[in-house]
């Protein structure tokens, strides 16, 4: 096997829900040693009973539903987990003392959180000078809006692209996706890795304030620099929102199926036309060039659909893609699943867990040539690495674990 | 002051020559929004890139708007410009001989190396034995292997084949691709976090690496619950307006004078007596979602007395994830970003002075770099005559040439 490219590094991971949770196991499957430490009283998994809106194995949550949690397994592969009650100034203690023999702590609670617990960078660096810290949070550690909360829809509503994001006759509708979440949690990770060359450089440790609304803006780039030039704000064009590119989405042959052609020159156009036979209405003069089609979408977008309303999408995507032209139909999960383009770049990877069974997931999101990572575990029951911790890192003594178990400072089961 | 103002303190501090990469050079190979995305990070933490431009007319996000006052202009591109700050630009025609001689004279110089030109394009090994320790990045539609390789692609192709468009839009209409060139900026992203690992890896071994980052792979991977739902109870998550496939009311709807996002997602108790709509608590949290387009009916009706900041405040107040649906002429005057310093002015020889959205993180000891995007073709001299020893007059024939 192949070295693992961060294999020398240890993150504690404070994280929950999805951003702070996905940038820990990018870390982790690029061989960072993750250790998540997580609280009896808001575990993030939930306790006991099953959680409102997870997902489990078969639908069914089973005895131990923390465990299970669909969710929390595919955003925790290839970390550690232990228990520990932040609240109690022996568990701080603890923590104090896996932060001095950990690189980075990575965090996205509410931003007073860490300080109520004592444990925030200033706090840390006092310990261990070199420690670098990530704080992800909704608006930011400072400003008016920092005590507010959000989840990742929220805040594509606040950072402008769920206004941009809908049909040009509907109502702004945003993303299907926690997608500031995820833009956020990446982010962080390029974070985590410039902080730590710098520390390489310089043996300097800081802390970064990472927001996931400011993260989100920035991938609204050009609609930004529009205001400024042109004190105006972007229109929702619905699939045709580029200025220079003719596109949209067309009803295929079957139930909900459907196909995206993009066409960015003449050449392309003439291709596209060549492809789908050249019916009258290519040749009409008010679709002669691409400019024409994209001043007459409406009337291309019809005739356009035509054609692709007799084919399978799949069918017309080859075709299409034959010509040389741009088009791919449009995937839901399953279709992923049984993708041959994925099954033959080795996207899933099947993992299994000893609570929650065998699945597929989405494999590593980048192929590195020579340490590409992988998943190496499932994600950890909860509290199933105390001891690994506890004794083996820290040197705690069977009988100091036991007692920190009977005072409730660290547990075996979630309580919520 | 707010309390962790340390951050911006410390700082303003460190000096701007302590950035975490200004020790890395970068050959930056890419165009449009993928690439440059991922080198524009690399670039504003320091990392000195030089874009190799076509000379017929560079990068072809040059070619797209925005402009001030929509004409055209290949140094007025508003997602050029934001693309490009901080790098170097020299024009090279890579498809001549010559070019081609010229390129592998710069990349015994780099540490990286990022290209979008598609599969095959680059000859890593043969790039390898001239530079060990290089990193190259490539960005693909479809990645450098597996049966859709040779296949084309842009971004709403990505969107759609990535399973991003089908969660997006209406249920009883076509799926609908997130508002500009996401799946790119997705890339990016995922490219530069590649680079940065790689680098990592280089630092400890001196051993270089090729990356391959799949544009279709990169939205694949943070689908959410949607292939989750599918692999373990065999749910397939349909696209369903603003609504949250699981959770309600988690949605947009209209208010006095805008869009809201509303969100009782936490706790649905405190957000009816907020609401002090009394037909509200006779529904039970478990049949929220198959009843929200009545609760809709009732929330919009409540909401129609409000403005956008009006409720927002107020529902924050209670501690209720409420969010203002607001587009870029809100965020330029938003107490938030000016609070935080989140846009920062540039000032570009052709454009003028225009304000950029700033770095998407702050980190307390390094402040990123806020120079501008070059003119086509700017540093050509510096790098043909400074750095590789070419003569004024080696310029020249190259430029009658055309390879410059």
């Amino acid at each position: 096997m192949a070295k693992l490219p961060l294999e020398n590094l240890r993150v504690i991971d404070l994280t929950q829900v999805y951003a702070g949770p996905l940038a820990s196991r990018v870390l982790a499957d690029m061989g960072a040693e993750v250790i998540r430490v997580e609280s009896a009283f808001r575990s993030s998994r939930g306790g006991p009973n099953p959680q409102q809106g997870a997902v489990y194995p078969d639908g069914n949550p089973g005895e131990k539903p923390y465990n299970r949690s669909a969710y929390y397994n595919e955003l925790n592969r290839n970390k550690h987990s232990i228990s520990l009650d932040l609240s109690n100034d022996q568990g701080k203690e603890i923590f104090l003392k896996l932060a001095q023999i950990s690189d980075v702590v990575l965090e996205n609670f509410s931003p007073r959180v860490m300080a109520n617990f004592g444990l925030d960078y200033p706090n840390l660096e006092k310990i261990k000078s070199d420690i670098i810290m990530v704080s992800i949070s909704a608006y930011g550690q400072t400003g008016p809006y920092r005590d507010y909360v959000s989840f990742g829809r929220g805040i594509e509503a606040m950072a402008g692209l769920s206004q941009t994001t809908g049909y040009q006759d509907s109502q702004p509708l945003g993303p299907g996706t926690a997608y500031a979440d995820a833009t956020a949690g990446l982010h962080a990770v390029f974070a985590t890795l410039v902080a730590l060359r710098y520390r390489r450089q310089t043996g300097k440790g800081q802390h970064t304030d990472l927001s996931l609304r400011e993260s989100l803006s920035a991938l609204m780039g050009e609609h930004i620099m529009d205001h400024s030039m042109n004190k105006r704000s972007p229109e929702r064009k619905g699939n045709h929102d580029s200025a220079a590119i003719f596109q949209g989405c067309y009803r295929c042959r079957g139930d909900d199926s459907w196909i995206t052609i993009a066409l960015h020159t003449e050449d392309e156009l003439r291709a596209f036309c060549n492809a789908i036979g050249n019916p009258q209405w290519t040749r009409e003069p008010e679709l002669e060039s691409l400019l024409n089609w994209r001043q007459n979408q409406q009337k291309a977008d019809m005739m356009i659909e035509q054609w692709t309303i007799q084919k399978d999408r799949y069918e017309a995507m080859k075709i299409v893609q034959q010509s040389g032209v741009r088009a791919g139909a449009v995937l839901d999960a399953a279709d992923l699943n049984r993708n041959s383009h994925l099954k033959g770049r080795g996207f899933f990877e099947t993992v299994t867990h000893p609570e929650a069974g065998t699945h597929a997931l989405a494999g590593m999101p980048w192929k590195l040539g020579q340490t590409p990572g992988q998943v190496r575990m499932p994600a950890p029951c909860f509290a199933q690495h105390n001891d690994y911790v506890f004794a083996k890192l820290l040197g705690m003594s069977k009988e100091e674990i036991a007692q920190l178990e009977a005072e409730g400072i660290v547990t075996k089961v979630p309580i919520q | 002051m707010a309390p962790l103002d340390y951050i911006s303190i410390q700082a303003k501090i460190d000096s701007m020559e302590n950035l975490p990469i200004s020790d890395l050079k970068v050959l930056d190979l890419s165009q449009h929004v993928s690439g440059p995305y991922c080198t524009k990070l690399l670039a504003d933490f320091g990392a000195d890139v030089i874009k190799i431009e076509n000379p017929h007319g560079g990068d072809t996000s040059r070619c797209y708007g925005p402009y001030p006052e929509d004409i055209p202009d290949r140094e007025k591109s508003g997602l050029f410009l934001y693309l490009n700050t901080n790098k170097k630009s020299i024009t090279l025609d890579l498809g001549t001989e010559t070019g081609t001689l010229i390129l592998e004279q710069l990349v015994p110089q780099m540490d990286i190396l990022v290209e979008n030109l598609g599969p095959g394009s680059i000859d890593y090994q043969k790039l390898q034995a001239l530079n060990p320790s290089l990193i190259i990045a490539s960005i693909s539609y479809f990645g450098q292997d597996g049966p859709f390789r040779d296949y084309q692609g842009s971004d709403i192709v990505a969107q759609a084949l990535g399973g991003m468009m089908t969660l997006t839009g209406l249920s009883d209409r076509e799926p609908l691709k997130l508002a500009g060139p996401q799946a790119e900026y997705q890339a990016g992203i995922n490219a530069a976090i590649a680079i940065m690992t790689a680098l990592h890896f280089r630092d400890e071994t001196g051993l270089g690496q090729h990356i391959d980052i799949s544009v279709m792979e990169c939205l694949a991977s943070i689908l959410e619950g949607s292939l989750l739902s599918q692999n373990y109870d065999g749910t397939v998550r349909e696209r369903d307006g603003a609504r949250h496939p699981t959770m309600y009311p988690s949605t947009i709807l209209p208010c006095k004078d805008g869009y809201i996002h509303v969100d009782a997602s936490t706790d649905w108790e405190t957000f009816a007596t907020f609401a002090q709509i009394p037909e509200l608590l006779e529904f039970k949290p478990e049949d929220l979602r198959e009843k929200a387009n009545e609760i809709d009916t009732l929330l919009t009706r409540w909401l129609a007395q409000y403005t956008m900041e009006e409720i927002f405040h107020k529902a924050q107040e209670w501690r209720l994830p409420f969010a203002m649906v607001l587009g870029a002429d809100n965020l330029s005057n938003d107490p938030q970003m000016i609070a935080r310093d989140y846009f920062i002015d540039i000032e570009h020889p052709v454009t003028g002075q225009l304000s950029y959205p700033g770095s998407p993180f702050k980190m307390s000891r390094c402040q990123p770099k806020t120079g501008r995007a070059p003119l086509l073709g700017e540093q050509n001299q510096e790098i043909y005559c400074d750095l590789l020893g070419y003569s004024f007059l080696d310029l020249t024939k190259l430029s009658a040439m055309g390879v410059v």
